[in-house]
């Protein structure tokens, strides 16, 4: 049941590395004086790496060490190696870093154009004309702050010679990136290089690109030093200075018809990219294309900026921007309906687009959304239409919040993109090949390592072969065998792997008892010829599909202490052909604490360029058992499978946030749901009462 | 400082710093590496042992506080039969576990089913407010402890 975990290894002879850090959040680095090494102990700087002191990733570069700008607080400088890790430590307090410091980028309404990493504008028609000309203009601005992707074991590395070959092992959802950043930075051919991707546990996204730069410097000290190097964060460290998901600010302005249609909606969306934003261009290509969900909209204007700041690389969280985008804009409609007195539901299903229409993107919807029979799931199980109404009476003749109960439910809708083909799809190349043996055990040969996604592909083997999961295993799991793929996320490979494996299988069926074992059948994946689809415009279908949801939730809360408690939450969602229900239902029902987590617990601030809370004992992280009831349903379908790993983090906190507001009479849009905003909102409304 | 203590039904002793950390003896010493180290302040579970019959997080016990006791590892709690009926439990329930976190979710079903084969869900559901890791859902995994209930109830002839 246990896969190999990167602090597991050892290897003979090996150095532990710690990394030196910058401790300023803006400056020019002048020197580094190196403290007196004892024999076996090495550091290494930017001036010791033979090939390019960069890692690339989506359009974006960091330095592998700090070489003359310093750009964030905790920026590595350098490595020092040596056989005692307690030894390792005090050498690199030890080490005196001469700087100058420069005032840090700020991140805010106002910037300067260098500071733009990147950016996307879409328009369609005149938005301003609708918006200057209206007299019903709704206008909300949201705040997302980092988060942590908190996974079980923190970032790591572990680095040797291996028969003239260098052999990384790293938790990484992205081997190949590994191999081409270590190839540019030691200037050595990628053919020299094997990358092991060791067991993930759940990633949440955060392992795409940082084993690559963690891997990139501990190659560096190995090949250098000559003896292998591990390279592991604590926990601490790993929190303070990993890449978190990016803050940002995005603000709405919609103007509304008289019969309670969309003429125009207006959207900037600020991202906070910390010094640098590997994943950029997808972050924010993602963000536009979901900026105004499936909603019809006569004139639209989306314009996403990528802002350089002085703060850690900011990166992705499950969702790649979604999350963030659903939740500022389906606050912003729940407060709309809520003005104009609108069913949230009939509305919806009223303003939705479906089959046929265009989507932001300039694509015609080629399937039905399915939007209505995913309301009536959730709506008839949650009763949302007589609980929606008579609370909204309830909170409208109260007198006072001490005026109880106090309760609110409110309907998100959302989805989630799968396989998003951006600018970096057409480099990915999937294939799987199964063995079934003399002795019925059967091999799987993917480029695949997350064990949710291995626990998929063994029980739709198990299934198709009638096997017992026991005798699947999976085989040739590096970068010398597996085909070359681009990052690994769960959404983009349910939809690829799952029907290669099914194919697979299917093929060994009709073969099994016609020929001898064993037999091996290969399956590779062939793109899609997305001949409509521009990267460089933002033109055509973004995805290969789409998982549609909604989501109802009720809130009470307490008229005393403002404290609330979560009276159901109700999933449905259309996520294709289920090839186990049992952990689709688990997919989505595990992601569930981890949404209400993001929104209600997990805070972290900036203090000048420091993360704070400072100690990662005090990110708070919600305990599942806060959940009473929730209930997850699937609609049936034979279409392709679809991803459901950020259903809940997209459409949750909306959700949420809105039912809190039907409580309030307040737009909640901030994540995280500090208490003290809540308890503020609560006061200052009372006492205008 | 030379401490003895019982390890999966042996004895053995170390000779080590007193303040050093459980997890970091039993890693590092003994290479029982299924006790994971990660928060180092005993709120994520992956350093899960039986202390005693207790599940202690090994990061936050100092190895002097283990002298004399008996601890059991996710290693050697797997040689049990109690081990066999959680695992066939969680497997009927459909839990999948990332392999980070086995020690604790396992040994905290053990807890739970040493206390009482019939525990309610409420019951269970408190016991794994201490355990962090987002691989698997709440729901499964009181289910599989449900279902290990059974199997270890069947097991033991007990109606």
């Amino acid at each position: 049941m246990t896969g190999t975990f990167v602090t597991d290894i050892e290897f003979p002879e090996q150095n532990f590395g710690v990394l030196i850090r910058s401790s300023i959040q803006r400056g020019r680095l002048v020197d580094i004086k190196q403290p007196v090494l004892p024999d076996g102990y090495f550091m290494y700087t930017a001036t010791d790496i033979p090939g390019e002191n960069k890692l690339s990733a989506m359009g974006t570069t960091i330095p592998i060490f700090a070489a003359y700008d310093i750009q964030y607080f905790g920026e590595p400088l350098g490595i020092i190696v040596g056989p005692d890790l307690d030894i390792v430590h005090e050498l690199v307090s030890e080490v005196l870093i001469e700087s100058e410091t420069l005032e840090p980028l700020a991140f805010g309404e106002k910037f300067a154009s260098s500071q733009i990493l990147g950016k996307r504008i879409i328009t369609h028609g005149d938005p301003e004309a609708f918006l200057s000309n209206s007299s019903r203009v709704f206008e909300s601005t949201s705040d997302i702050g980092p988060q942590d992707h908190h996974y079980a074991e923190p970032l790591g590395t572990i680095v040797r010679f291996n028969k003239e070959k260098l052999d990384i092992h790293t938790a990484t959802q992205w081997p190949f990136h590994v191999r081409s950043t270590v190839s540019a930075v030691l200037d050595l051919d990628p053919e020299e290089i094997t990358v092991t991707p060791t067991s993930l546990g759940e990633s949440m996204d955060g392992k795409l690109w940082y084993p690559s730069l963690l891997s990139a410097q501990a190659s560096l000290a190995a090949v250098l030093s000559k003896q292998p190097v591990k390279l592991c964060f604590s926990r601490q460290e790993d929190f303070l200075f990993s890449g978190k998901s990016a803050p940002v600010q995005i603000r709405y302005r919609t103007s509304i018809a008289e019969d309670g249609s969309i003429d125009a909606m207006s959207v900037r969306i600020l991202i906070n990219s910390g010094s640098s934003g590997p994943l950029i261009d997808e972050i924010i290509d993602r963000m536009a294309v979901s900026a105004t969900g499936f909603y019809a909209i006569k004139a639209w204007r989306v314009e996403v900026f990528a802002l350089k700041t002085n703060l850690p690389p900011m990166g992705v969280l499950l969702g790649w921007g979604e999350a963030q985008t659903f939740f500022a804009l389906e606050t912003h409609i729940a407060q709309i309906l809520s003005d104009i007195g609108a069913s949230p539901v009939e509305w919806k299903i009223l303003n939705l687009i479906d089959k046929g229409h265009l989507t932001i993107t300039g694509s015609e919807l080629t399937e039905n959304l399915r939007f209505p029979e995913l309301f009536n799931i959730v709506c008839s199980e949650s009763d949302f239409p007589r609980k929606h109404t008579a609370y909204e009476l309830l909170n409208k003749k109260r007198t006072g919040y001490h005026d109880g109960p106090l309760r609110g439910i409110a309907v998100a809708i959302g989805y989630q993109g799968n396989g998003f083909l951006g600018k970096t799809y057409e480099n990915s190349a999937y294939s799987v090949e199964i063995t079934i043996e003399t002795d019925g055990q059967v091999h799987i040969k993917t480029g695949f390592h997350s064990s949710a996604m291995q626990q998929i592909l063994k029980k739709i083997t198990a299934e198709k072969l009638g096997i017992e999961e026991h005798m699947i295993s999976f085989t040739g799991i590096n970068t010398d065998i597996m085909s070359s793929t681009g990052p690994d996320t769960l959404s983009s490979k349910i939809i690829i792997l799952a029907p290669l494996v099914d194919k697979c299988c299917s093929t060994i069926q009709k073969q099994r008892f016609r020929q001898p074992l064993p037999i091996t059948v290969k399956k590779t994946y062939k793109s899609p010829k997305n001949d409509d689809w521009n990267a460089t415009a933002l033109k055509g279908k973004p995805f290969i599909s789409i998982t549609p949801a909604a989501c109802v939730i009720e809130l009470e809360m307490d008229p005393i202490l403002y404290n609330t408690t979560i009276r159901g939450i109700w999933i449905a969602s259309d996520p294709g052909k289920i090839y186990n229900k049992n952990a689709a239902a688990t997919t989505l029902r595990k992601t569930i604490p981890v949404a209400l987590s993001k929104l209600l617990a997990e805070h972290i601030i900036s203090k000048e360029g420091r993360l704070a809370p400072s100690d990662s004992v005090q990110y708070e992280i919600l305990s599942p058992d806060v959940i009473s009831s929730m209930s997850v349903s699937f609609l049936d379908s034979d279409e392709t499978p679809r991803g459901l790993g950020s259903i809940a983090l997209n459409l949750i906190p909306a959700a949420y946030a809105a039912a809190l507001a039907q409580i309030t009479g307040k737009q909640i849009c901030s994540i995280p749901l500090d208490p003290r905003y809540i308890y503020e909102i609560l006061e200052i409304t009372e006492k205008s009462e | 400082m030379i401490i003895p203590f019982e390890l999966n039904g042996k004895a053995v002793y170390i000779d080590s710093n007193p303040g050093e950390r459980l997890v970091h003896i039993l890693r590092k010493n003994f290479k029982l590496l299924e006790s994971k180290e990660s928060c180092l302040t005993g709120r994520c579970g992956s350093c899960m042992v039986l202390v005693g019959d207790n599940p202690v997080p090994s990061c936050i016990v100092p190895v002097f506080q283990v002298r004399n006791m008996s601890i059991v590892t996710i290693e050697g709690f797997r040689e049990t039969d109690d081990y066999d009926d959680i695992i066939k439990g969680f497997a009927a329930a459909g839990v999948t576990m990332c392999g980070f976190c086995n020690a604790g979710k396992i040994l905290i079903a053990h807890t739970i089913l040493t206390s009482d084969t019939r525990a309610t869900k409420d019951i269970v559901k408190g016991h794994f407010s201490g355990n962090m890791c987002r691989c698997t859902d709440l729901e499964s995994l009181i289910e599989g402890v449900l279902q290990s209930g059974n199997i270890r109830r069947k097991r033991q002839n007990v109606k």
